[in-house]
């Protein structure tokens, strides 16, 4: 080893701790989370055994919290594309410490959430007719291919940069040794080596980014195509792209906070990083309220019967604490607390993220439900109230998010390693000189580019 | 293919095992029940047809049932018959339900312990029997034949002549019918002073007028009145007639009649007095027929000299549209509107309230009704009141009523009867098919009288509250599974009869009541009663339908069953058509289903009347001698007038007792204590009668409230304001009589002050009987309970126990 | 008259006529094996009506004005529900009818979401009878299992059984050779259905009377169930 490998090694000590340091709190939290998982999965075996009906959904209110929580994490999935890849390809260097667990949650996420409309099926064993007999007609269609396609770029975009992070782990002696010596692919940091990495990960960060925008742009279709007043719009598309991106940021935020709170990664995940993405957050809440704002002028404005009852559902009606409350979450909490510097600290920035999340969920419910409630037709208004089943499956997700996370952290380096110490040791020069072309050019640099010319 | 009673329950033992009910019960992830195994293994699906008659209410509407090998699968109207020209009603499509139902009595028991411990012991037919006519025999020797008891059913049905003849030759008069479908023939004795049954001729009508009966959901055949309204309302040629409601409440009926009165409960025969007054004071009455065919028109002097009061004075002097305007709750120009109206058709009906939707002063409301009719020369010409012949030889009143039977007025023996025979005059009591401890308003009383009473047998086709209260409970099939003759549906203007015969063999080790009482008259030992000669009641019926056959009148139904092409073929002086032997005619009469005569013989209108007078009556003659001879009649402890006409609570005197006029109803409380009026309604697909909740009728009860299995509460929007009361809230009616609870519908087509609930049996969590907390007021002249005069108040957020 | 695969089954329901009485949905339920779901599921709004009644109260007391709306599945000839089906369990075959093909229904429920008249029934448990109609289901119609998407069918079912009738008698198909159940039950004659291609059909004249209209038309899904507005 080099003499600066030997300071990185010592340098970056705190980021192996999390996989070479197994605390009780790790069994503990593990042993909970399979408990709330397994309890979740005892309500989906009996969803399966007797039917939907154990469920809250009935007519009208067909569909419930497993497509609410459907869009829901896969809004969160968004987090990885923007940060890893619109960040990379910004060429932002404060990324550094944050695109291994922003990919890390789009991988998990993904998963969670594209499990999510198995779970609503009346008949998950006939899930091999939308292969045989699928319709590209059908939106969901478009769904199941578009998350594929997510899932396995995202996969891909996250194995791949860490592949240099599992040969360190790999010549670490790290065990289980198969596992890294396996998926390590025999890299050896050379810089042929290197600089294919570079082409790939290049390729599929550009790549990643019209997928990922397809991926919620398409969820919005399930509802935008349809005919049915408040889902009938046009600026869905848009609008869940733009609400996933800040549902994910205040999602990640949350993980950043929570690791760096557990594992001491106070030397990496500075201020300043949460910060410029808080800054981003505050960005994301104004976007988002400028889409809402517009979405519900143009219904009121256009006051079209059956649009106004739904409408008056959510404003007024039954759906009115929801609304209210995911406006507060959504909207004045981030304003408030992330305008002013004195606010803008870690624990505010949790509270907004924390605030954020609920908000965003409550968007997701207040998008499925009041539309289903307020059928056309002259029927009584739905009552949904979801059930035990409902709940369990709901927590259970979440908890295969944690899980997820912690299984991935033991074994795995949180924050990129070697993208770190890519940083460190060339990046400075590289933004150095990369702001040195902005500045205007000097006479004598003049000269010799006419003298070469 | 024959199913043994034994296979078939094995069947439904294996299909039931296979579906349990219930949301957590377990259910198999396959995806074919085993009901469609069963029937892929065991037939060759031969499908066949057989005709019967419904009893899913009294209507009787003809029904054609659809078996796959021999398993009845969906029952449809019978496209031949001429009541329902091949329609029914929901309810009628709830049939196969009733039929296999698990809670039906599958052979004889005998009670156990306390009555109404639901223990019983199965016994056999011939213990049960035996039991029975021992009672009979001694009551016999001991010369108290009268203390023998049987109450039946209203329903247009053989079984009544042949229990009337059977108490008649035991020695009993005690036999009365429930719940009457009888609704007109009160009115029709007052003026008339006869039996003659009654049709309204609406086909033909230019204006009927409905004084409140909710013909399309309940009464004499909903099916067919469905079908004659929208009829009328579409009537090409001449132009449609016109169909005005008027009535408490916006029922299916006024909804679907081309305009809605609302006017006070109870005032019915207060509206009818303003049009007449009206129309007297016009000019535009029948002056021929008042002048030659009535009598009371005008002031008449009796044989004494004495003036008296006609119908003229009076309705001039005290029934003024303003005066009508106040009791009704209508402005007084559409009274004379709609009296003008009247008389200006061609030909109208005034069509009376039923009876027990009528207030506690039923009979004069009718009445008036009537002679509405009769003012303007409605009676007995096309588009009116019509008078057929009854069809059975043996009837001679009208056709649900015991033979014997004058019209009991006075007497009380209808639905409460019961509670008014002295404990000490019943020995022994039977229930044929009724269930008076779920649909009686007095349920507590009834079931203190029935402790006192030594023998009590109940024959029924599932175990209902009043079953339960039995000491002896004989099975009858249902109707699937029996013989019966179907006839004489009142207000229908042709003589009709249908065959009720078995579709299936019966299930269980049940018997028809016909063959009950036939077996028992065989028992009595008394070598000189007449006893009932047939062997079976088969043969009962047959004999009807013999006579029939032989009068050589109408014809079996068939596909040209079209009244106005048979009259075409009797004018050119066809006859009916000929079978060579009785057995012929029987056989094609089974596979058709029914028999009618289209072809009515006009009677003279003189000829109509059995009065004293000769003449209709609107000063009844017939309710004076009623009301004299009570006075003096050994039953009445009261032999004063005055003090008998307090006691029914007739508030007038003199003249106008006997004249049609308006008494103020009796509500059971104040209004200050209990501000709200509370009815109770029918609906076409719930049926009180019916013991046990159908799941396709209690899905269907719910299709406007969108309230299923369970009853509802149907409050106006101000009345809602008034007491805070929104949508779907659970709230509690409270009378004097008792509690329940159930939630709201608010609706624009309820009075303000009143609340609506259906009535009926529902199997929810929710379910509320409203004879619970209806009062008991009864019409004490006619003895019918009114359902209409309870008060209640509201109570909001109830207890919820219940829930 | 016309060849198969010409036709374009159609109804009218003249208001005029109905009276509300129920018997269609009745009719319906039982003719097509629809499940009765039981007192606690109806509590849940989970009841199955093909057939379904809408009653609707116009004006105030009491001037109200009610109307009973009949209403099946409209077979929109631009039907919104199988656009959206992923596995074509749901399609509109060339005689206009929109079918179910219940073993292909994955249950997600999206056709549901997407008609505008939500016309459409879910089977939340398996279907389940009382247990004393088990032995009397129509043996015509298939029996659904938990978890598909089922509706009006416009008793598709006895359509196959009049072609075969008329195939076999050598003969085109007639009219009132093929009613659904709530047509031939409905005892004013309310509902009249046929196929609207044939110029002479009863449905294809009345369907241009001046008083005919159908629900949501301006949604231009085309629905092929006309309603005759009451007359006075």
């Amino acid at each position: 080893m080099d003499k600066s490998t030997m300071e990185n090694s010592n340098e970056d000590l705190d980021l192996f701790r999390s996989i070479e340091y197994t605390g009780n709190g790790f069994y503990w939290t593990v042993g909970f989370l399979i408990f709330v998982i397994a309890f979740g999965l005892y309500g989906y075996f009996h969803q399966v055994l007797y039917g939907l009906g154990v469920t809250g959904m009935a007519q009208p209110i067909s569909w419930g919290f497993y497509i609410v929580n459907f869009v829901f994490f896969i809004g969160i999935s968004h987090a990885g594309t923007l940060i890893s890849a619109i960040l990379r390809l910004s060429q932002a260097e404060w990324r550094r410490p944050i695109t291994r667990m922003a990919e890390i949650i789009t991988a998990i996420v993904l998963a969670i959430g594209g499990l999510h409309p198995i779970l609503d099926l009346g008949q998950p064993g006939r899930m091999w007719n939308l292969v045989t007999n699928g319709r590209l007609q059908s939106p969901l269609l478009w769904d199941v291919t578009s998350i594929t396609a997510y899932f396995a770029a995202s996969t891909v975009y996250l194995y791949l940069p860490m592949i240099p992070d599992i040969a360190i782990l790999r010549d670490r002696g790290v065990k289980p040794k198969w596992l890294y010596q396996f998926l390590s692919w025999n890299w050896q940091d050379t810089p042929e080596q290197k600089r294919v990495l570079e082409r790939a990960i290049n390729i599929l960060m550009i790549m990643v980014i019209p997928i990922a925008v397809s991926v919620h742009t398409v969820i919005s279709y399930i509802f935008a195509m349809t005919i049915q007043p408040g889902w009938h719009s046009t600026i869905f598309g848009p609008y869940f792209v733009a609400g996933a991106i800040f549902s994910g940021i205040a999602a990640l935020m949350i993980a950043m906070i929570a690791f760096r709170k557990i594992f001491h990664l106070e030397r990496y995940l500075k201020l300043i990083h949460f910060q410029y993405l808080s800054t981003l957050l505050l960005i994301m809440s104004i976007i988002w309220f400028y889409f809402t704002f517009s979405e519900y002028l143009t219904t009121f404005y256009g006051n079209e019967p059956d649009e106004m009852r739904v409408f008056n559902y959510k404003f007024i009606g039954d759906f009115a604490p929801y609304f209210w409350l995911m406006v507060f979450c959504n909207f004045a909490v981030p304003v408030i607390i992330l305008s002013f510097k004195k606010t803008k600290t870690i624990p505010g920035i949790l509270v907004v993220s924390f605030s954020v999340l609920i908000g965003m969920w409550l968007e997701r419910l207040i998008i499925v439900v009041p539309s289903l409630a307020n059928p056309r037709l002259e029927y009584p208004v739905g009552i949904y109230i979801p059930t035990i089943t409902e709940w369990g499956l709901f927590a259970a997700g979440v908890a295969i998010f944690i899980l997820g996370f912690l299984m991935f952290a033991k074994y795995f380096p949180l924050i990129s390693i070697w993208e770190i110490r890519e940083g460190r040791e060339s990046s400075i020069k590289e933004v150095a000189h990369r702001l040195q072309s902005y500045m205007p050019d000097t006479y004598e640099e003049d000269e010799l580019e006419r003298a070469l010319k | 293919m024959e199913i043994k009673r034994r296979d078939f329950l094995k069947l439904l033992a294996i299909s039931g095992a296979a579906s349990v009910g219930g949301a957590w019960s377990a259910r198999a992830i396959l995806d074919v029940p085993d009901e469609v195994f069963q029937r892929v293994l065991n037939g060759p699906r031969l499908e066949t047809w057989k005709n019967s008659i419904c009893s899913m209410c009294p209507g009787g509407c003809g029904i054609s049932v659809r078996l796959i090998d021999s398993i009845p699968v969906r029952i449809t109207g019978n496209p031949q018959y001429p009541l329902n020209a091949g329609a029914t009603c929901p309810l009628a499509e709830a049939g196969i339900e009733l039929l296999f139902h698990p809670k039906r009595i599958q052979q004889p028991l005998r009670r156990l312990g306390e009555r109404g411990s639901d223990k019983w012991e199965p016994i056999s037919w011939e213990e049960a029997l035996a039991t029975i006519s021992d009672r009979l025999n001694q009551l016999r020797l001991d010369g108290h034949t009268e203390k023998l008891f049987l109450v039946s059913r209203a329903r247009n049905e053989m079984i009544t002549d042949l229990s009337q003849q059977f108490m008649a030759s035991f020695g009993s008069s005690n036999f009365s019918l429930l719940n009457q479908a009888d609704i007109l023939s009160p009115p029709i004795y007052l003026t008339q002073a006869s039996d003659q049954p009654v049709a309204y001729d609406i086909s033909n009508t230019d204006f009927l007028l409905n004084f409140g009966f909710d013909l399309l959901d309940e009464g004499p055949n909903p099916v067919r009145y469905n079908q004659l309204y929208v009829q009328l309302r579409n009537r090409k040629n001449p132009q449609p007639g016109r169909i005005v409601h008027a009535s408490p409440y916006m029922s299916r009926t006024a909804v679907n009649s081309s305009e809605w009165l609302a006017i006070k409960p109870g005032s019915s025969g207060a509206l009818a007095l303003g049009m007449a007054n009206v129309i007297i004071r016009d000019g535009s009455y029948d002056a021929d027929f008042t002048e030659n065919n009535s009598f009371g028109f005008s002031e008449w002097k009796d044989s004494s000299g004495e003036t008296h009061l006609g119908f003229k004075e009076l309705v001039t002097s005290m029934y003024s549209p303003e005066r009508v305007s106040t009791i009704t709750g209508l402005p007084a120009n559409s009274i004379v509107a709609i009296a003008r109206e009247f008389a200006a058709a061609k030909s109208a009906i005034a069509f009376p309230e039923k009876f027990q939707n009528a207030g506690a002063n039923d009979l004069y409301n009718s009445f008036a009704v009537h002679c509405l009719n009769a003012l303007t020369g409605n009676l007995n010409h096309e588009g009116g009141v019509l008078y057929p012949k009854a069809l059975f030889a043996h009837q001679t009143g009208g056709p649900n009523r015991p033979s014997n039977h004058k019209h009991k007025l006075l007497e009380g023996i209808y639905d409460n009867g019961l509670l008014n025979v002295k404990d000490s005059e019943i020995d022994t009591l039977i229930f044929h098919q009724v269930n008076p401890l779920f649909n009686s308003s007095s349920p507590d009383q009834l079931k203190e009288k029935l402790a006192k009473i030594p023998l009590i047998i109940s024959c029924t086709t599932v175990l209902d509250e009043t079953a339960a209260f039995a000491d002896l409970v004989l099975p009858e099939p249902s109707y699937l599974e029996k013989w019966e003759i179907n006839h004489s549906i009142p207000t229908v203007g042709f003589q009709h009869f249908g065959v009720q015969q078995p579709i299936i063999d019966p299930l269980y080790d049940t018997r028809q009541f016909g063959d009950i009482l036939l077996e028992l008259s065989k028992n009595i030992q008394d070598p000189d009663s007449d006893k009932l000669s047939w062997k079976s009641y088969n043969e009962y019926i047959r004999d009807a339908a013999e006579g029939v056959y032989n009068s050589g009148q109408g014809t079996i139904i068939s596909k040209n069953s079209n009244q106005t092409w048979l009259e075409f073929l009797k004018d050119r002086g066809w006859q009916a058509l000929e079978y060579s032997t009785f057995a012929e005619f029987w056989n094609v009469l089974l596979a058709e289903g029914g028999w009618w005569d289209p072809i009515s013989s006009k009677v003279r209108t003189d000829q109509l009347f059995n009065t004293k007078s000769g003449k209709f009556d609107f000063y009844s003659l017939s309710l004076m001698e009623a009301m004299n001879s009570y006075v003096f009649s050994p039953d009445n402890p009261i032999k004063n007038m005055e003090e008998l006409l307090a006691k029914w609570s007739i508030h007038s005197f003199g003249d106008q007792v006997y004249l049609p006029h308006f008494e103020a109803p009796r509500f059971d409380s104040e209004s200050f204590e209990y501000p709200y009026h509370f009815m109770s309604y029918r609906l076409i697909t719930n049926n009180p009668d019916i013991a046990v909740p159908l799941g396709l009728a209690q899905e269907l009860s719910g299709l406007n409230s969108r309230e299923f299995w369970n009853p509802w509460l149907e409050i106006n929007p101000e009345t809602a304001k008034a007491e805070d009361i929104y949508e779907d809230d659970l709230i509690s009616l409270v009378s004097s009589k008792g509690t329940i609870t159930a939630r709201v519908r608010i609706l624009p087509t309820v009075m303000p002050g009143t609340v609506m609930m259906p009535s009926g049996r529902f199997g929810g969590a929710l379910s509320a009987n409203p004879a619970e907390i209806l009062s008991t007021e009864m019409d004490l002249l006619a003895g019918s309970s009114s359902q209409i005069y309870t008060r209640v108040k509201i109570v909001k957020n109830p207890p919820k126990e219940k829930v | 008259m016309q060849e198969s695969g010409n036709h374009r089954w159609g109804m009218v329901i003249d208001l005029n006529k109905c009276t509300g009485c129920g018997e269609c949905v009745a009719a319906c339920k039982v003719e097509n094996n629809v499940a009765i779901v039981g007192a606690e599921e109806s509590e849940m709004d989970r009841t199955m009506f093909w057939m379904d009644i809408i009653t609707t109260h116009e004006g105030e007391y009491p001037d109200t004005e009610v109307t009973y709306f009949p209403r099946p599945c409209f077979h929109c000839d631009n039907p919104p529900c199988t656009k959206v089906c992923p596995v074509r369990a749901t399609y509109r075959n060339d005689e206009g009818i929109v079918t179910q093909i219940f073993p292909q229904c994955i249950g997600c429920r999206y056709c549901m979401a997407a008609c505008p008249y939500t016309v459409k029934s879910f089977n939340w448990f398996a279907p389940d009878w009382p247990e004393e109609m088990n032995s009397s289901l129509n043996p015509d119609v298939s029996v659904r299992p938990v978890g598909v998407v089922e509706k009006c069918t416009f008793c598709i079912h006895r359509l196959q059984k009049a072609k075969e009738l008329a195939r076999a008698e050598d003969r085109e198909l007639r009219e009132g050779d093929y009613l659904p159940a709530c047509s031939e039950s409905c005892p004013t004659d309310a509902i009249s259905f046929g196929d609207l291609n044939d110029p002479h059909s009863e449905v294809n004249k009345l369907a241009k009377s001046l008083r005919a209209f159908r629900m949501l038309e301006e949604l231009g899904t085309e629905p092929k169930v006309y309603y005759l507005s009451k007359v006075e």
